[in-house]
């Protein structure tokens, strides 16, 4: 390790850079270890910040519940196995099963926290498999990702953070400054710069971002998209606008939102949006900037295709920020190579042909489908595997059904590169050995991939996806005419619940579940209800509320949040119990899975109070 | 020994900057081992923003310290000697700002070190290296008081109108 050596926080796909180093006094700071954290001001997009999370990344190195020897699962007992013996079991079983069933029969999913490398690794033990099913299991990023390629949207990209500082036109959809507290300095230099600049900001709640519009446009639940489809049309219809290939399309679509609709949609009318989009059409330096709002609004897909098409229409930059640190890369890696293709089957559809017994084997490397997606069908799918073979970290609830768990590297014990949101690749540096027997995916990969004949390439049954622009305008317009948009509508004694941006998940399993700091930072998850909901219902805040969903239940403390528009509650995402209560849907036309938010009921919970 | 020179930095939060996110509190609480010597304050359901010890010229906690374990050393800094401390929640009473947390680690009282370890080298203290919005710096006090943005204590701002 060297002076210079830097590593790359794994929280968000913003990319921020920290330094490793040695404290001679501390236990882990041997030949091979890392003790301290030190800020990198002149590194990585963040100039040295990080967030309460990245301030624990050490912690992920160190935890003492690290996974360290490889763990099989024969005849229904568990056993430490050594890794000659774990590969070789794996690759009996995969063999076993392509025997019978064929290639098709064995499905990957690669988690947001591996390598460029690791995913090209990824591709080569898929086509010596012969499976064409391998996919990115981060559902945030993949309705989002999916969004904008299905838009087939063409902006510039937000390369660098100096570009943010110099916008004087900027649009956030979406919590930014909660999923990525280090894009703040960028936002707010690029706001307080001038006294006249334009920050919008669309949510419908008082988001962590919302709190610094100018102007924060307050729409109602669920109306993300008809106000992004507005801003669009005012866009295309504007004076010496070039007119994109898609111009026609899209004005068909939009037909069917007219300006009264849009305000009685929304409650923002094309008055309020008129001079946003002047004003980012102006530039000379305008942003669109996009947060995951997973579970907050209907259809994240459209609202993220819609988002990167209006950045095309006015030319600004654009900027999609992502929860896994290396959603980007993956997906890049994927789709170059082709996966998963028309034959193969998306993270979700996957999950679901686990089920149904058209896919026998899941190999799942770096990520864990049953965090990421509880309350749907993954908990069940792993179970009903035939061979479910896991490399992980930490223990969770994927790592409990496996019959091979692999102990897998964080990023500062592995070397690769990552492409962060601004698609700009960075590399990482190992600053320490993975503990024990552990070893990172790429060596997990590479051994699985020696085990199988490399096929030549065209004996690989490839295809490369079709580009779908088309298709989203008809899908946008569907959207307009379905009933999907009216889930704001007022209905007496159901309240529609939607989850808060965060950039952790607390779920066993997930990175952020086990840190200590995380935890501190986001202390419990809060439900928000306004003034006059919580006086009707006669709960204070710190009152016990239970709340149901047609999918769950769970019992939450409240928070008064006074701004919340009537009949809607809030809770955020984090919380697995949270994600159980909102309703997953499988979108078609996108192949992924989306969290929507759903109508809960509320009932107080008498708590029994000892003297 | 050389005389100690008098550090006359010390942090200042800008009001308008600040986004709640806690990592301040994150950085105090991973540098200096598990102890969380920075106190959030909670603005009802309006924000979130650190609290740090001011360092005062007069300091009433190490006034009322019975074992006299809080002192102000000759660089300015209000610093608690963790031997002396018996954890006896006086301080946490005496600090007319409340950024002494009244919850014990390591059985001492928690105490705002301004990272001194950090400072003396040339740094600057965790909390404002990580702030992830700039909402922190680390600035001459006299400096400070002379800028327009300046409130009064520690806080500048520029949307808050100064009183005249």
């Amino acid at each position: 390790m060297t002076d210079s050596a830097r590593s790359i926080c794994p929280f968000c796909s913003m990319g921020c850079t920290w330094r490793p180093g040695r404290d001679p006094g501390h236990a882990c700071s041997g030949e091979a270890g890392v003790a301290t954290l030190d800020y990198d001001p002149d590194g990585g997009p963040n100039r040295g910040s990080l967030c309460a999370k990245g301030n624990v990344a050490l912690e992920l190195m160190t935890h003492p519940r690290r996974l360290e020897t490889p763990i099989l699962w024969d005849e229904g007992r568990a056993r430490p196995a050594g890794w000659d013996e774990a590969i070789a079991f794996v690759v009996s079983r995969i063999e076993r099963i392509r025997a019978a069933h064929g290639g098709r029969a064995v499905g990957i999913l690669l988690g947001p926290h591996l390598t460029n490398e690791e995913a090209q690794a990824a591709v080569r033990l898929a086509e010596a498999i012969g499976t064409p099913h391998v996919d990115l299991c981060e559902p945030e990023d993949h309705a989002v990702l999916s969004g904008i390629e299905f838009s087939g949207a063409r902006p510039a990209r937000v390369e660098n953070v100096e570009q943010i500082d110099a916008m004087n036109a900027l649009l956030l959809v979406g919590d930014l400054l909660t999923l990525a507290p280090c894009a703040a300095k960028p936002v707010l230099n690029a706001r307080y710069r001038n006294r006249r600049h334009t920050v919008a900001v669309v949510s419908p709640t008082k988001t962590r971002t919302a709190w610094f519009g100018r102007p924060a446009l307050r729409c109602e639940p669920n109306a993300e998209a008809s106000v992004l489809a507005a801003m669009l049309a005012i866009a295309l219809d504007a004076k010496g606008a070039p007119a994109p290939a898609w111009a026609e399309d899209a004005r068909r679509a939009l037909s069917h939102l007219p300006a009264s609709e849009l305000t009685r949609a929304s409650g923002i009318s094309v008055a309020q949006l008129a001079p946003i989009v002047e004003a980012l059409r102006n530039g000379p330096a305008a942003g669109v900037l996009l947060a995951s709002e997973f579970g907050a609004t209907e259809r994240m897909d459209l609202v993220a295709g819609l988002a990167a098409l209006l950045a095309e229409a006015v030319g600004a930059r654009f900027l999609a920020m992502l929860e896994g640190a290396n959603s980007v890369g993956i997906r890049n890696v994927l789709r170059v190579a082709g996966y998963p293709g028309p034959a193969g089957h998306t993270a979700p559809e996957l999950l679901e042909a686990v089920v149904t017994g058209d896919v026998k084997a899941l190999l799942v490397f770096g990520a864990d489908p049953v965090a990421a997606h509880p309350g749907t069908i993954a908990g069940q799918a792993l179970r009903a595997a035939e061979l479910t073979v896991v490399t992980a970290p930490f223990p969770g609830a994927a790592a409990e059904g496996a019959h091979a768990l692999l102990p897998a590297a964080v990023f500062g014990e592995k070397a690769g590169t990552i492409h962060s949101a601004f698609g700009t690749p960075a590399t990482l540096v190992p600053a320490m050995a993975p503990p024990g027997r552990a070893r990172t995916d790429l060596a997990i990969l590479d051994a699985l991939g020696a085990a199988f004949p490399r096929r030549a390439a065209s004996a690989v049954p490839r295809q490369v996806a079709e580009p779908r622009h088309h298709g989203f305008f008809d899908e946008l317009a569907l959207f307009f005419q379905s009933e999907a948009r009216e889930v704001h509508a007022r209905e007496p004694g159901s309240h529609l619940l939607l989850a808060e941006a965060s950039s952790t998940n607390a779920a066993e399993g997930s990175l952020t579940g086990l840190l200590s700091w995380a935890r501190y930072a986001y202390p419990e998850p809060l439900l928000g209800l306004s003034t006059a909901h919580a006086a009707a219902l006669g709960v204070r805040a710190g009152d016990l509320v239970r709340v149901r969903s047609n999918w769950g239940q769970t019992e939450l403390r409240v928070r008064i949040d006074a701004g919340l528009p009537e009949g809607v509650v809030t809770a955020p995402h984090r919380d697995p119990a949270v994600r159980g209560l909102l309703r997953w849907r499988r979108e078609t036309a996108v192949r992924t899975l989306d969290l929507r938010p759903d109508r809960v009921s509320l009932e107080r919970v008498e708590e029994e109070h000892h003297a | 020994m050389p005389e100690a020179r008098a550090v006359t930095k010390r942090i200042v939060l800008d009001l308008d900057r600040c986004t709640g996110c806690r990592a301040c509190g994150a950085a105090c609480h991973v540098g200096h081992n598990d102890q969380t010597n920075l106190v959030p304050g909670i603005v009802a359901d309006v924000a979130v923003l650190p609290v740090h010890c001011r360092h005062c010229e007069h300091p009433a906690c190490a006034a009322a310290c019975p074992p006299g374990a809080l002192y102000r050393d000759a660089s300015g800094f209000v610093r608690r000697s963790e031997l002396l401390c018996v954890g006896c929640h006086t301080c946490s009473i005496a600090c007319p700002f409340g950024v002494i947390p009244d919850t014990l680690k390591r059985h001492v009282a928690p105490k705002c070190d301004l990272c001194v370890d950090r400072v003396i080298a040339g740094g600057i203290p965790r909390c404002v290296a990580t702030c992830t919005s700039g909402a922190l710096s680390f600035v001459d006090l006299q400096e400070s008081v002379g800028s327009p943005e300046y409130v009064g204590g520690r806080i500048q701002s520029r949307a808050i109108l100064r009183r005249a």
